[in-house]
């Protein structure tokens, strides 16, 4: 196998994927020396070495979920941490054998623990007594008085055998309906900070990314689609481009071009050398403005969607009690380290599809319906992804890839180039929000909250569901029943704005402006009635959402709220996203009129946790994430087309702006399995926000905070 | 064009302009470097050309002719790990890695250059290798670990 140095531990050389890879890549006898495996389950195999390889429904693109995920298997079977390997796997047969509600493979909305926890042990379980029956069986023992221990089945007298010399015939007994369950009180994985499984190969240049994905004879495309959204391509001319050595072809599609040649360089170069008329079409007016006014108009909009109301309604209020103010937030690129790339290769029988995807059902359909082949003969494989955070849950780059490998009839890789790849996003939406507080004898007693609008369910079929209270409810998440606040009187509406702007969901999605708008009006209240942010909160909590409090004063803890370092100013945020609650307290100094933050401190409830320091990770690198968003990016649009292209003028967080993040778990194993992969986001940009009031007594309102706070525009 | 690459000496037939990167991964089959933007901007392509941290994706394959180019595939020994690597998996730096192959070499050329680095040191050397995981407090500290790896070493 390509860049898998020897000297690595065996578990390292096959960590994540390599086992797809030693089946695709390896001539049969060395496949074979690797050992197939014996399936137990869906989800597990365990070959007659023992190597005991854990079928990942969810893809790792960086959130530790090919550990996790595996954790919850080898706990329940009581696997051999050592002899474990995890591939993300996708096919009709795998997705069959799960059972007839799963109709499609979707690693997003920070799902992957919460929904696979249970499915994951249950097979675990399976497998185990599998195997304990095929001892059983084999020594002529009752099966209830055999033993395991770390891949290893014990007989009372002394004797064992390990997994792999009874996978074979455990693979050919029945599983059985209601396997035992190890009681989790003797849990020896779960729970525990096993290192990721990738750790070796990411550090090594090892491990392999769809970009990194070689077939012999395999060409390489670049592409370029009309700078317009939904232009399509008028008159190509591309002799400039034919002649740059290399440049097998040009390929000219109904809205994008594509050049296709030995290497990506002259290709690259030869999209540059095209010159392309495009057809614009209607979306050639768009730019920022327009979208700002769209939806401050959105605002003030007749017949709102309500999705929460309680008590009085807010045009009733006294208008002496009420506080207003509108806020703002950007349309936002996922920008992943790893440009889009995918690579196809079309065989008469077969069509196989190497993509670092979120949604590797979409990617077999679309293969199917691309080539005509049956669904059966389509094979997706999910190397390591560079980055998702949500921006692989579409499919565009790949249907470009398989029109192209149609077109072409030969093994293929599509690589966008970053500046194609930030100016055909799927964005976070653009949103604005009008927020009204009733405020009366120094207390907080209604919300009233209109975030105004595109919806990104819109952009999905069928289009039946968009009429749906949940649909609708979607750009309102956050403000709802997860919303920890109790007020006399509350009012949570939502307008829609639809826009020509490719919309997607985002880390954190909708939670990524709700938290930002309500988190920041707190703060705005509780500074015009002269109470400390935390209290707040605290008054605002309701016994129904008594975790919340936990949360909170962990973190007011942890973050020494009250007491920040001489020249230095707290904000505070609290908000539940995905089954999970994330406080978190920033301090911040003001450095010729910006803000330096030194500190985050955040506190998180996830209910039961598979793995700390995974968790720890992802509050850390989701802060990190939100924080790059607020400080600095954003998209502009001139002209129908967006304005920035790269890193220079794309701004993300870089090293030299990144505080050290101590997160804190609330241990809570009786609640339900939260999410963790987008959880650390929502609270960070209010809690800078709230901390900058403090510094300056300025308030920003609309993200991100250095062009508002350069602008005056705050 | 004829150079170094990870103590090999290696020709290859691409135009003069070809970046490094592409000569890396497309011609010599080292795809542990990693394209990101194109432009110097986000340093996933980081890789020494005569020990010292360069941008491959910006860097003509003309201007290393007869020079020694060190990538995230030369770094360790025959067996085992390069100190900083293994600094790397005891910080539990990765998230989805794909930028880790540039970190690592940015972390290399620093601590070649600044045995003992501060957090100043660190951020300045490393600023240009962006993460968007945002792993950064943890390469902080594989840093600080590979410091005190390579110290007790010598």
């Amino acid at each position: 196998m390509r860049s898998s140095p020897q000297s690595l531990s065996r578990r390292g050389f096959l960590a994540g994927l390599g086992v797809l890879l030693v089946a695709v890549h390896l001539p049969p006898a060395e496949a074979a020396a690797v050992g197939s495996p014996s399936p137990l389950s869906a989800f597990v195999g365990i070959a007659a070495d023992g190597t005991t390889t854990i079928l990942s429904p969810s893809s790792e693109m960086g959130q530790g979920v090919c550990t996790a995920l595996a954790q919850l298997l080898a706990e329940e079977l009581d696997a051999d941490w050592s002899l474990v390997r995890v591939v993300t796997t996708e096919g009709p047969e795998f997705r069959r054998s799960l059972g007839p509600g799963y109709t499609m493979q979707v690693t997003g909305g920070s799902t992957s623990v919460p929904v696979w926890s249970e499915p994951l042990r249950a097979a675990g379980a399976s497998a185990r007594d599998r195997l304990v029956r095929a001892a059983a069986a084999r020594w002529g023992a009752p099966a209830a008085s055999l033993t395991t221990d770390a891949g290893v089945v014990h007989h009372p007298d002394g004797r064992s055998a390990t997994y792999g010399e009874l996978a074979l015939e455990a693979s050919k007994l029945r599983a059985s309906r209601n396997p035992p369950r190890k009681p989790r009180t003797v849990d020896r994985l779960v729970g525990t900070s096993v290192p990721r499984n990738d750790l070796v190969a990411k550090v090594t240049g090892a491990a392999t990314f769809g970009v990194d994905i070689r077939i012999p004879g395999m060409l390489r495309a670049c592409s370029v689609a009309c700078p317009v959204f939904g232009g399509r391509v008028g008159a190509v001319e591309d002799a400039a481009a034919r002649a740059i050595p290399g440049v097998r072809d040009v390929l000219v599609f109904e809205d994008f071009v594509a050049v296709v040649a030995d290497t990506w360089w002259p290709a690259k170069r030869a999209v540059e050398a095209l010159k392309i008329t495009w057809e614009e079409g209607a979306n050639a007016g768009l730019d920022s403005a327009g979208v700002s006014a769209a939806l401050r108009a959105g605002l003030d909009a007749e017949r709102p969607f309500v999705g929460r109301s309680e008590g009085r309604s807010p045009a009733l209020w006294p208008a002496e009690e009420v506080l207003s103010a509108d806020y703002e937030v950007p349309y936002l690129d996922h920008a992943p380290m790893e440009p889009l790339n995918c690579t196809v290769h079309i065989q008469p029988d077969r069509c196989d599809v190497w993509v670092g995807t979120q949604v590797q059902t979409m990617v077999l359909q679309a293969a199917a319906k691309a080539t005509g082949l049956r669904e059966e003969q389509v094979f997706v494989h999910t190397p390591y992804l560079g980055g998702g955070f949500g921006r692989r849950g579409n499919n565009d780059w790949v249907e470009q890839a398989l029109a192209i490998a149609v077109r072409l009839q030969k093994p293929v890789q599509l690589l966008w180039t970053r500046e194609e790849g930030i100016r055909h996003g799927f964005y976070r939406p653009a949103f604005a929000g009008r927020l009204r507080a009733r405020v009366a004898a120094g207390e907080v007693r209604g919300l009233h909250v209109r975030v105004a609008g595109d919806n990104i369910l819109h952009r999905y079929r069928p289009r039946l569901l968009q009429g749906l209270p949940l649909a609708k409810a979607l750009p309102m998440e956050g403000l709802l029943e997860s919303s920890p606040y109790g007020f006399d009187d509350v009012r949570m509406e939502g307008v829609l704005v639809d826009l020509p702007v490719p919309i997607g969901f985002w880390r954190s999605v909708s939670h990524s402006y709700t938290a930002f708008f309500v988190e920041s009006f707190l703060d705005e209240v509780a500074a015009k009635i002269g109470v400390d942010s935390v209290a707040l909160r605290r008054g605002l909590i309701r016994d129904s959402h008594a975790r919340f409090r936990a949360v909170l004063e962990l973190a007011v803890e942890k973050g020494a709220w009250g007491k920040p370092e001489a020249g230095r100013f707290q904000g505070v945020a609290l908000h539940e996203s995905f089954g999970s609650i994330c406080a978190q307290v920033v301090e911040l100094s003001m450095v010729g009129g910006l803000p330096k933050v030194h500190r985050i401190t955040a506190a998180v409830d996830c209910g039961p946790v598979v793995n700390p320091d995974l968790v720890r990770a992802q509050i850390m690198g989701g802060a990190l994430f939100g924080l790059s968003e607020a400080l600095g990016a954003r998209l502009d649009f001139k002209a129908g087309r967006v304005v920035q292209g790269n890193f220079h003028d794309y701004p993300l967080l870089r090293m030299k702006d990144a505080p050290n993040v101590e997160v804190h778990i609330v241990e809570n194993p009786t609640a339900p399995v939260g999410g963790i992969g987008e959880i650390g986001t929502p609270p960070i940009a209010p809690a800078v926000c709230n901390a900058i009031f403090a510094a300056t007594g300025r308030r920003v309102r609309s993200l991100p905070i250095l062009p508002a706070l350069a602008g005056g525009k705050a | 064009m004829k150079f170094t690459v990870n103590g090999k000496a290696v020709e290859v037939s691409a135009t003069p302009d070809t970046p490094l990167l592409w000569v890396l991964r497309d011609h010599l089959d080292l795809t542990g470097t990693k394209f990101g933007c194109g432009l110097a901007q986000c340093g996933a392509c980081t890789v020494h050309l005569d020990g010292r941290a360069i941008r491959s994706c910006v860097t003509p394959v003309v201007e290393v002719q007869g020079r020694t180019v060190r990538t995230i595939e030369g770094l360790a020994p025959e067996q085992g790990l390069h100190p900083v690597q293994t600094a790397w998996i005891e910080a539990g730096a990765p998230q989805c890695g794909y930028c880790q192959s540039g970190q690592i070499m940015s972390a290399v050329a620093l601590l070649a250059a600044v045995p003992d680095p501060t957090d100043a040191d660190i951020d300045a050397a490393l600023s240009p290798n962006l993460c968007r995981c945002a792993t950064y407090p943890r390469i902080r500290d594989a840093v600080h670990r590979a410091a005190a790896r390579m110290r007790d070493a010598r």
